[in-house]
């Protein structure tokens, strides 16, 4: 007895098979013999594949010929003559154990650094497509992904917090052994794409990490090459026009000093979001779109400037010479004009090529130099990360600020590195002692201090809502100590001994909407401020922001808006068990 | 011109009218069109063999449903397809014997209207969705002629092999 289902032809159930889930199709599979047969065809499961799955690579090859990354991106074929079928299955069973992993990392203390290095050295880049999709709905990430958005209310931030703090881990790590390889290779091409390839390791390093995709460059060359027109303009026009789309597409030259000097300039992630910037991204930029268009342009740098030399076809020994930043082509006598002050003998051609490695270590005094005109920059820990990665790996300087203040910073923004730390640390043999305190402590991590409320507790308690006394702010409370616990010297700075009850009063550790952590006495918090408010956008608003804070996740799971409070995560509530009834 | 009716010959016999508007969007009957070049009504029904009468009468009852549908979002459809919910009145339109379900879907195919077997598909996977392989055979009343081997969950780890 055949029943009806089962007398539909093959090509109308892959119609149906269309809108069902992967699972929901093996589900189908396993109910009888004529199933299993359909549900084989090997089409349905490169669609499920591809509509899942973005990487396919656990590490990216580098190549000069494309984009760093392009490598693992999808692919149009399975690997080595396996079915897309068996395919699907393997990154599924691969699926089930990164996010075991990450739910381990999340609920248990232990072996929280063991497991992360798991992850990113067996999957490596695969494993952002399990992670994205825990990301949070605000990060810039998450809008490159198109996922759909769950209900607000499913929003578990501590479980965003983890998976993308994991994400950034791995596209570290996989920065770091980009910049190794850099280092292990005799000679690199340095025309085209090399320049962005070189920052676009740089960019590993940044919150954004990896997930920035340099394809955007590849549709304009195309545009500027499918212009009927384009191949019959001179190459100094050809430049001309590369430049004014750059202009056009918002890469731009950065003006005022502060502008200048910022930090986010030595990472492409702001560029590509339109912020002006120096002339190592530019030219990296311009030589980019010059290879997309079939020209060959590499970079030079010079003290304090970096331009283009594009290559004359006909004869490459006087090449272009272009200042993209300022939009000139320069003739040698206005190169040795410029550089009067700098050089002691003036350039002549052929100008000597300057290796990657050059520019990669520019890049990263540039980020040192960075860091010391704005020190309270929160791209900082990164910028710092980034630049001691690269003075270490690739050689240059001396490491740039005091190994002590470094390694603190480090520490603490990066607890799960360290790899990283170990490596910077492995000529100094007592850092190496700590470090592997650190390592033993992560398998057998001591138990969490309780604070409990006993006589005199807090007024105010872990997960409320404030708003500051005196500057206004709002925030929410993730700590408190029953007095001041900061240094005799910060309490003076910040004016403690002007308060009424002074230093010994509650003081607590809050979250600020400003997205700066601080440290607040009782006397200065404001806890009805919040629910005193009417208006219902006012204080959905003010809760968005708070819960935008990168971090925010690491104490806590929700947010109960009626109630004015965030709700603290496990680890938390370990730590202020009578804080959370 | 809404008046203009054509005759439909039916796999069992059947002869329906159908009115002009609904029929020539048939392939089969678009095709005779194109064929003849004529734009009067052929005197003879169309024959659409492999179509029963109670399935054709269920598919003219959701053309006459979605005449308006049809019109309004010629220029959507490309959108629509996929993202598309089932309506309530689809739903309900739905709601009979799967065997009817089963070959309005193929008729629908044979016919190239696309929507309704879009919605027909939809409809059968909505009724597989989050089920059990039993749970499937159920519900289709489907023999279970797989050996064990096929069957079985995986195996756990504290079995005695």
């Amino acid at each position: 007895m055949i029943s009806a289902i089962e007398t539909l032809p093959p090509e109308l159930f892959r119609s149906i098979i269309a809108f069902l889930s992967p699972e929901d199709t093996s589900a189908l599979a396993q109910t009888c013999h004529r199933m299993y047969i359909i549900t084989r065809d090997d089409k349905i499961w490169q669609r499920y594949f591809l509509k899942r799955y973005t990487y396919t690579l656990s590490f990216p090859h580098y190549s000069n010929g494309e984009y760093l990354l392009s490598s693992a991106l999808k692919t149009t074929e399975a690997v080595d003559g396996c079915t897309w079928q068996a395919y699907f299955a393997e990154r599924s069973l691969q699926d089930k154990h990164i996010r075991s992993l990450l739910n381990e990392i999340i609920t248990n203390r232990t072996n929280r650094i063991s497991k992360a290095d798991l992850i990113s050295s067996k999957y490596g880049l695969l494993a952002f497509d399990v992670l994205k999709n825990y990301f949070s709905p605000t990060t810039d990430i998450f809008k490159q992904f198109n996922i759909l958005i769950t209900t607000a209310t499913s929003r578990n931030l501590t479980r965003e917090y983890y998976a993308l703090d994991l994400a950034r881990f791995i596209s570290r790590n996989i920065g770091l052994t980009l910049l190794n390889e850099m280092k292990n290779q005799i000679e690199m091409p340095t025309e085209g794409k090399a320049l962005i390839n070189v920052l676009f390791i740089i960019q590993c390093f940044h919150p954004h990490g990896i997930f920035l995709s340099l394809n955007r460059l590849h549709s304009i060359g195309q545009r500027l090459i499918n212009d009927r027109l384009f191949s019959s303009l001179t190459l100094h026009e050809k430049c001309q026009l590369i430049i004014t789309t750059m202009k056009k597409e918002n890469f731009l030259p950065a003006s005022a000093s502060n502008e200048y000097y910022d930090l986010e300039n030595s990472f492409l992630f702001s560029t590509f979001n339109g912020k002006p910037t120096i002339p190592l991204t530019l030219v990296s930029i311009f030589c980019a779109l010059a290879d997309e268009c079939g020209l060959v342009a590499r970079p030079v740098g010079f003290p304090g400037e970096v331009m283009a030399q594009v290559e004359q076809p006909l004869d490459s020994s006087m090449p272009l010479i272009i200042s993209v930043f300022d939009n000139k082509i320069m003739s040698l006598d206005d190169i040795n004009e410029r550089l009067a002050n700098t050089i002691q003998t003036p350039l002549t051609y052929p100008l000597t090529i300057t290796p990657m490695s050059d520019f990669v270590i520019r890049s990263a005094r540039n980020m040192v130099h960075s860091i010391g005109r704005n020190t309270t920059s929160s791209l900082n820990s990164y910028g710092l990360y980034a630049a001691v990665s690269i003075l270490k790996i690739l050689g240059g300087d001396a490491l740039p600020f005091a190994y002590d203040s470094m390694m603190n910073v480090l520490k603490e923004h990066f607890p799960m590195d360290i790899h990283f730390l170990e490596m910077l640390s492995s000529s100094m043999t007592n850092a190496f002692d700590e470090l592997s305190q650190i390592r033993i402590q992560d398998a057998n991590p001591l138990p969490i201090e309780e604070k409990r409320r006993k006589n005199s507790p807090p007024k105010f308690y872990v997960g409320q809502i404030f708003q500051h006394k005196q500057y206004n702010y709002w925030g929410v409370i993730c700590g408190w100590d029953l007095s001041c616990a900061a240094s005799p010297i910060w309490q003076v700075r910040m004016g403690i001994p002007n308060l009424v009850r002074g230093a010994l009063q509650p003081f607590y550790h809050i979250l600020a909407d400003d997205f700066s952590r601080r440290y607040v006495a009782e006397d200065n918090i404001n806890a009805l401020a919040f629910t005193s408010i009417e208006n219902k956008q006012d204080t959905h608003a003010i809760v968005e922001k708070l819960r935008s804070i990168d971090g925010i996740g690491k104490y806590f799971e929700t947010v109960d808006i009626i109630n004015a409070r965030f709700i603290p995560n496990m680890e938390l509530r370990s730590e202020y068990p009578d804080d959370f009834v | 011109m809404a008046e203009d009716k054509i005759k439909v010959a039916t796999s069992d016999g059947g002869i329906l009218e159908v009115d002009l508007y609904i029929a020539k969007q048939w392939q089969p009957v678009k095709l005779i069109y194109e064929v003849l070049d004529s734009t009067n009504v052929p005197e003879n029904p169309i024959d659409l063999d492999a179509i029963s009468t109670e399935t054709l009468k269920k598919i003219i009852e959701w053309s006459n449903h979605h005449k308006q549908d049809e019109a309004d979002s010629a220029d959507n459809s490309e959108n629509d397809r996929n993202h598309g919910e089932i309506s309530p009145w689809d739903k309900t339109f739905f709601n009979i014997k799967q065997e009817m379900i089963f070959e309005i879907i193929v008729a629908a195919d044979h016919l190239g209207m696309t929507e309704l077997l879009d919605m027909g598909c939809k409809t059968v996977a909505n009724m597989i969705k989050g089920k059990t392989p039993e749970e499937v055979r159920q519900t289709f009343n489907i023999p279970n002629d797989l050996p064990p081997l096929q069957t079985a969950q995986p195996i756990t780890s504290n079995e005695n092999q």
